[in-house]
């Protein structure tokens, strides 16, 4: 057990003192942060500063423009008693930026609006301009018929529903428990495939410079094998510990940074959809949030990778001692990786139908488990499905690093020969 | 003398054949044991039998006395003829690393680091990667990593091979000291001339089986073939008269041998000086390991 412990801190120590650590380790997260603040960046600087002359003559939009307002980049001015002409030559001059000429219209067929400029406007704020005006119209032709136009918004209103799971009440959530799900399970594809490889490499490179008999004068081949899986996926841990801490971490300065701005592009984002009011939906994602089993989703999502990545690692340590050089690697990793790819496809499927059989299925095989089950987590699996998906994962893991030690210590051994998958069977009953 | 290593029955066999059928092998404490035999003879499955990196299919190693087992690995120390560190570890983190997954603490294997260290003159190096050093200093490391837990069995699979000739001087030096401080060591080779100057005891291995064991001096005396040459003076030549008793065959200028049936060299001396020829040289051949090891590999095939 000691050695096993020596051969851990070794493995881990070695890699996360290492520059590509420390690299990747930053890069990923600064690149999240980076596209997330160039994202809100250019959400406010999109829009164009420009000042619009309002000029009605139909009297019809007198107060419709005051609440478009959108703080210094878009604002209405309600001109009632300048002369369209002028207010042309103050465009010209670049006073205002435009002028809306609305003139005396039929509210049965509005023809005439007019916008003059030097600018083009863009999609957005015509599409803000437009929505006013035809909302102005339609009210205008309904009143006229004799409808009562409160009555008739409210009506537009989207009619939801309230999900109640296990007796418990879980409103608007599956949309934020597949956004989590996925990326769970994402994030233990990509990791199991990048440091199962990295596992690999380790080996093989024991095995080309030959340290590997000195070190098995010392230690039990199964020591050695067990400590460098669970060694590389702790650096693996680390880093993904470190990457959800910094995207948190930066999420939150961000949020900070650019409170008032954030709104704004509510707000703009709001009004562009028309009536969905966001805070509503703002509060509805952290109600849903807050009913979320966060511990149980965590623990999990650290289970299913710890056991996960001995599963896999364990199986890319025996590829590692089998081949002899890296063009063999390649046929035998493939055996390894397609279940890794199944279990992406799975996890798709799960994370839209948790309850479908194929999901249900797929977090219990021990090859796609590690991605399927945490992707389902979020949508409140039944305990005892999850306990039975655990203790498989467990009794897998530990059996599939018994194989591939025995695997392992003959083909750490063996130099320059082409290992067929048939020697690897036999290696695994021969006694050494 | 006391056996530090007793082999009884051992045998093992890999898919399709046998790389060790039935050895029975003593191990002296104290003394620089050379396990010679060509090449796929079975020496290095034998050792990897010693430094439990095989299980025997059948048959008993034992240490001191002792059923080896896992707290022997501390004892014992082996460098691999095929050889290699860590290339991106540093040195002295290396072999302490090497050192504690032999058994010893932190704090005894930073001690002996230093020690050994000191005692070859690369205290400097110690923070310099495996990959930055010349292929001596790395056999150095690759030597000290071996010796560091001072093990009582120190089994050195083709120490040389590979060795520039100062570093070989190196560690022929360290070996004969550790065997006058007590240590065994454990020499395999299929290079003859160097087991003649430090072994005193001897095992031939060929195609898994000990064709012959013992002490050095004792073997060539047991294979002698009772050859002497003899030196006359310039002046002096080997008469007709002796050539018919003595059938001689002259290998050098002046130096003759002969083979004496019985071991009668007096007679054969006084015979000489009756002729009135000038004795200055007499001496007896000993075979050397190489040519009983080819002479006996040669039997055993045939």
């Amino acid at each position: 057990m000691n050695k096993i412990w020596l051969i851990i801190k070794r493995e881990y120590i070695t890699r996360v003192r290492t520059k590509s650590f420390l690299i990747s380790t930053l890069i990923v997260p600064l690149a999240i942060v980076g596209l997330m603040a160039a994202s809100i960046w250019i959400a406010i600087n999109s829009n164009e500063k420009v000042t619009i002359a309002v000029k009605d003559d139909s009297h019809l939009f007198e107060d419709k423009f005051r609440g478009l307002d959108q703080g210094e980049t878009l604002v209405f001015k309600y001109k009632k008693n300048s002369d369209l002409d002028e207010l042309k030559q103050q465009v010209k001059n670049e006073e205002i930026g435009g002028v809306l000429y609305i003139p005396d219209i039929d509210i049965d067929h509005p023809k005439g609006i007019k916008y003059y400029a030097n600018n083009q406007l863009g999609p957005t704020t015509e599409s803000v301009i437009s929505n006013a005006l035809t909302d102005v119209v339609k009210s205008e032709v309904l009143k006229r018929e004799g409808y009562d136009i409160a009555l008739l918004k409210k009506l537009d209103e989207t009619v939801g529903f309230e999900s109640i799971i296990n007796e418990k009440e879980k409103s608007g959530m599956s949309d934020i428990s597949s956004a989590i799900g996925y990326i769970m399970g994402f994030v233990m594809y990509m990791f199991i495939f990048i440091y199962g490889a990295m596992v690999m490499r380790a080996v093989a490179e024991e095995k080309t410079n030959r340290i590997v008999e000195v070190m098995l004068s010392s230690i039990k081949p199964f020591q050695l094998l067990t400590g460098k899986v669970i060694g590389i996926g702790l650096v693996a841990l680390t880093q993904s510990i470190l990457w959800f801490g910094a995207i948190i971490c930066a999420q939150f300065i961000l949020g900070l940074v650019f409170a008032g701005q954030i709104q704004q592009v509510a707000d703009m984002q709001t009004m562009n959809v028309g009536s969905n009011p966001s805070e509503a939906a703002v509060l509805e994602a952290i109600e849903a949030l807050k009913t979320l089993d966060l511990s149980r989703i965590w623990i999990s999502f650290f289970f299913y990778f710890i056991f996960g990545f001995l599963f896999y690692g364990a199986q890319f340590a025996a590829v590692g001692a089998a081949v002899t050089d890296d063009t063999d690697a390649n046929s035998y990793t493939l055996p390894i990786s397609m279940p890794i790819i199944i279990s992406i496809i799975i996890m798709s499927v799960a994370v839209q139908q948790p309850g479908a059989s194929v999901a249900v299925w797929g977090s219990m095989i021990p090859w796609f488990s590690p991605v399927v089950m945490p992707a389902r987590i979020p949508f409140d699996v039944s305990m005892a499905e999850q306990i039975i998906s655990m203790l498989i994962l467990i009794v897998s893991a530990v059996a599939m690093i018994w194989l591939a030690a025995r695997i392992y210590r003959v083909g750490i051994l063996i130099q320059g020969k082409k290992v067929s998958f048939k020697d690897l069977g036999k290696w695994i009953f021969s006694k050494y | 003398m006391t056996a530090i290593i007793q082999i009884k029955n051992l045998k093992k066999s890999f898919e399709n054949h046998e790389a060790l059928k039935d050895v029975n092998l003593d191990i002296h404490q104290g003394v620089i044991f050379g396990l010679l035999g060509p090449n796929g003879a079975g020496k290095t499955t034998l050792i990897r039998n010693l430094t439990q990196i095989y299980r025997p299919d059948s048959g008993d190693i034992f240490f001191k006395g002792e059923k080896l087992q896992p707290k022997h690995i501390l004892n014992i120390g082996y460098m691999p003829e095929e050889r290699g560190l860590y290339k991106k570890m540093k040195i002295e983190e290396q072999l302490i690393y090497l050192g504690r997954l032999k058994g010893l603490s932190a704090k005894e294997a930073k001690e002996k680091v230093k020690k050994w260290m000191d005692h070859f003159e690369i205290q400097s190096w110690k923070n310099k990667k495996t990959e930055d050093l010349s292929k001596g200093m790395q056999q150095k490391i690759q030597f000290i990593a071996t010796i560091l837990h001072e093990p009582e069995l120190l089994i050195l699979d083709e120490p040389y091979s590979g060795l520039d000739p100062i570093n070989a001087n190196l560690i022929k030096d360290e070996m004969l000291k550790m065997r006058d401080n007590g240590t065994t060591i454990i020499f395999s080779t299929h290079r003859m001339e160097s087991i003649e100057e430090l072994c005193e005891e001897i095992a031939l291995i060929n195609n898994g089986e000990i064709i012959l064991q013992g002490k050095v001096k004792e073997i060539k005396e047991e294979n002698k073939q009772n050859l002497y040459n003899i030196t006359l003076s310039s002046e002096s030549k080997w008469s007709d008269t002796l050539n018919n008793k003595y059938p001689a065959q002259q290998v050098e200028e002046n130096v003759y041998q002969i083979s004496l049936h019985q071991n009668n060299s007096n007679e054969l001396l006084l015979d000489i000086i009756h002729t009135k020829a000038s004795v200055i040289g007499f001496n007896e051949i000993l075979p050397t390991i190489n040519e009983i090891f080819i002479q006996k590999v040669k039997n055993y095939q045939s």
